[in-house]
């Protein structure tokens, strides 16, 4: 059975040699495997781990899994410098040589449009957080005559306060987004991650992801400094990640 | 192939864990083939994604592990 991380192309000269030692689990071989102008990165794995059921056993340990992502994502990671990657989702499995084989040739066109596309760019990850608070810090209510008034009248510059401040994140996303994609052959923005899982502090505002050619990476990074340097009064702060195999890009996942 | 210079920016390097479920188990390519067994495999890999979600306890240890790196760097965090 064969575990593959991703399909290649464009592999550099001698880029088998730099494949790491350890793959999905300690002590398995990593391999590349030439199918014309593709190749695919791949380890052969025991039925007694991968197969259905014992998979099903395993992932069910936290632990575990958690190993096998940062083991997948650790040989990805290595063929960016040496490849153009189609990064394969987590636990992709092929019951051999042959049947990996069979599936390239048979997706042929669509992996090779996939790489046409991906070539000599890499995906970054920029998320966008903010750190005020929206809302007006509230004072004590006045008592005595008048303060029912004074109540409403502070009551709606509460409201347009927190319409103002909402428009104007709304629109630090919107262009933040905007003008990222513009320097970028694709972009994506993927759904906001609850707090628990992002651990920033602050709202996450915007979750995108960037296919960003080697051509316009400068002026791309550029455009992001901007940003910063635009949005800072409203709070806004950007965590740049990557560069990443292109994930978001591959134009095959099923979700 | 392309030999770009490692990111001069002060917030480069980061690999939040979250970041990665996001792509290894949300995106990535699917190839189908007669003989793919992935089809049962993403199925597991949803349960396994599940049990991570809900264990804050795990996500926090793999954001450890995967923040390991020793160019990482956050200026700005709190």
């Amino acid at each position: 059975m064969l575990y593959v991380y991703a399909i290649t192309a464009d592999c550099a000269a001698g880029a088998s040699s730099l494949l790491p030692e350890d793959g999905i689990l300690p002590g398995v071989a990593v391999q590349h495997f030439a199918a014309g102008p593709l190749g695919a990165v791949a380890s052969a794995v025991p039925d007694s781990v991968f197969g259905k059921e014992a998979l099903q056993a395993q992932l069910n340990d936290a632990d575990w899994t958690r190993a096998r992502i940062l083991d997948h994502q650790r040989v990805v990671s290595s063929l960016l410098p040496v490849a153009t990657v189609l990064p394969l989702k987590f636990c992709s499995l092929f019951a051999g040589e042959a049947s990996l084989a069979d599936a390239l040739a048979t997706q042929r066109e669509v992996l090779e449009a996939t790489v046409a596309r991906l070539r000599g760019a890499r995906e970054w990850g920029v998320k966008l957080f903010f750190e005020s608070p929206t809302r007006p810090v509230r004072t004590a209510e006045p008592v005595g005559a008048g303060s029912g008034l004074a109540f409403f009248r502070r009551k709606k510059e509460e409201q347009e306060f927190r319409a103002a401040a909402e428009a104007a994140l709304d629109n630090c996303v919107a262009a933040s987004h905007r003008r990222l994609a513009a320097h970028a052959r694709a972009a994506v923005a993927n759904p906001l991650q609850p707090p628990e899982l992002h651990g920033h502090a602050g709202t996450m505002g915007l979750n995108g992801a960037y296919l960003v050619a080697a051509e316009t990476e400068a002026a791309w990074r550029a455009c992001l400094l901007e940003l910063e340097t635009a949005y800072a009064a409203v709070g806004a702060r950007y965590v740049l990640t990557g560069p990443w195999a292109a994930y978001n890009f591959t134009g095959g996942g099923l979700v | 192939m392309s030999e770009l210079p490692p990111m001069p920016s002060r917030h480069s390097g980061e690999i939040a864990v979250a970041d990665l479920l996001d792509r290894a188990l949300h995106k990535g390519l699917v190839v189908w083939g007669e003989a793919t067994i992935s089809v049962a495999g993403v199925d597991l890999v949803y349960l396994g994604l599940k049990l991570l979600l809900t264990s804050t306890d795990t996500v926090n240890r793999m954001r450890e592990a995967a923040n390991a790196a020793p160019d990482e760097r956050h200026p700005n965090a709190d």
